[in-house]
């Protein structure tokens, strides 16, 4: 009697795992462990960096399916003989990425006397295998902390390196704002470097005191899969 | 013939007030310094790095970086600028020199004083006092003196209360409000009156005393002795 129970168990169990694969590989394909390349060794990938699925696992000489993905960039197919042709398909998705840095995000001005002085504030690096939108928003007037009303007046400027201060054209704080760049980048020209360059003028008019301006910069990356979870960097269905 | 010889030494101090307003940016600042350009007419000139003696420094700081297939990042981007007080100040004299020939009231324009500043300045007066007899014997040791801050071009009438008297100089508090006047700067007048009686002897009388110039808001990255950046250690 306990054997037979066991042996019931047993089968239901197998069933179901049978069933289950089954259907996972019908529907959904199989998801194998990926390896990322580390210098000359390989290490196992669990940062969901990439994913990879197989599809219609068959055996024997019978024809498959079709290996399928949702999206194709790239696609092979191979053979090996005309009698016994088993095709197979290969695709993957690239998806775009972006890569940044910035040296700054925050300037510190000290100034004792008044005058117009200049700096070269920050510089941005962007990398990617597609267009990025720089947006700049929020950029104004340093203000007074005491008394809003009282600013000094800021200009900037956005230069490729190198470029010498004479040659910088620079642009009221408040009309940054509606000066978007746009990037564009390909496989001889993948990064690209912007210089922000700031300026001020401390008139004899302005108090003692502490003056601020808080903005940010968007980076918009452009053609993103619908796959991608907005803002999160996971691998997530987003239809 | 009488001579008499004033001294009055106007030295002028710029004390420590810490006051602070705002948030004020660290000292020493985070980040890297960054060289500063100063626009001279059309053209720029480097003030460099790390001079204490500079107009303006600079510095950069929270760097940031991004890595991976977000659609978007936002870069939270910070610009401060803490601004110090300044003054700018002049005096005509520093040294007035009386030579009297007969007893009597004599009164005079004795310095103009300008003065500018981007916040509140004190004008504190120490050590004056009637003008001393300088030498040995003598029957009256003073001559009575009074001050008077008036900006007309004649003194004011000698019985005015704009008079007052030298030792009532001391202690005084005169504060100076932060106000566009004061930014492109004001200006006065400080006359002078003494009264040389019949018993004062022929001699020198002289009296030294201190007006000092107090600045009510000085950032923590100023040196209050020198005015300058303080180290950034």
């Amino acid at each position: 009697m306990t054997l037979r129970k066991l042996w019931w168990w047993t089968s239901l169990i197998m069933l179901s795992f049978l069933l289950t694969s089954m259907f996972f590989h019908s529907a959904e394909g199989e998801q194998k462990q990926v390896w990322i390349r580390h210098g000359n060794k390989w290490d196992k990938d669990n940062s969901h960096g990439a994913i990879f699925n197989v599809y219609g696992q068959v055996s024997g000489a019978t024809p498959s399916s079709a290996l399928a993905s949702r999206q194709s960039t790239f696609s092979q197919s191979l053979s090996t003989d005309q009698s016994s042709q088993i095709p197979l398909q290969a695709s993957g998705v690239i998806e775009p990425w972006i890569h940044f840095s910035i040296t700054g995000t925050r300037l510190d001005w000290f100034v004792r006397k008044p005058g117009a002085y200049a700096m070269k504030g920050a510089s941005l690096t962007i990398e990617s295998n597609t267009s990025v939108l720089v947006d700049f928003d929020g950029f104004g007037n340093l203000t007074n902390s005491e008394n809003p009303d009282k600013s000094i007046q800021t200009f900037y400027g956005i230069e490729q390196p190198a470029a010498p201060i004479g040659q910088v054209s620079w642009i009221k704080a408040s009309d940054l704002n509606s000066s978007d760049r746009f990037l564009i980048f390909s496989e001889s020209s993948p990064s690209t470097t912007l210089d922000l360059w700031n300026l001020i003028f401390v008139s004899q008019s302005n108090s003692s005191c502490e003056y601020e301006d808080d903005a940010y910069i968007t980076l918009t990356v452009q053609n993103l899969s619908t796959w991608i979870e907005l803002g999160n960097n996971q691998l997530v269905d987003n239809k | 013939m009488k001579k008499l010889l004033i001294l009055l030494a106007g030295a002028i101090l710029l004390l420590p007030a810490f006051a602070f307003a705002g948030n004020p940016s660290p000292w020493p600042p985070i980040g890297t310094e960054v060289e500063v350009f100063q626009l001279e007419g059309d053209a720029w000139r480097s003030l460099g790095i790390g001079d204490p003696g500079a107009f303006a420094r600079a510095f950069t700081s929270l760097p940031a970086v991004g890595d991976s297939n977000r659609q978007f990042w936002r870069i939270d981007f910070q610009n401060h600028a803490s601004v110090a007080q300044w003054v700018r100040w002049s005096i005509t004299g520093t040294r007035w020199d009386w030579f009297v020939r007969k007893p009597g009231c004599y009164a005079a324009d004795c310095i103009g004083f300008t003065i500018a500043s981007n916040y509140d300045v004190d004008i504190l007066y120490a050590g004056f006092d009637d003008l001393l007899y300088q030498g040995t014997g003598g029957v009256t040791l003073t001559i009575p003196v009074w001050y008077a801050t008036w900006n007309l071009g004649t003194p004011p009438p000698p019985a005015s209360d704009e008079w007052i008297p030298a030792a009532l100089m001391n202690g005084k508090d005169i504060l100076i409000p932060d106000s566009e006047q004061l930014h492109q700067g004001l200006s006065a007048k400080l006359w002078n009156k003494i009264c040389v009686q019949q018993s004062n002897s022929a001699c020198e009388y002289e009296d030294d005393a201190v007006v000092v110039i107090e600045l009510k808001r000085i950032k923590p990255w100023i040196d209050p002795e020198t005015g300058y950046f303080r180290p950034l250690q």
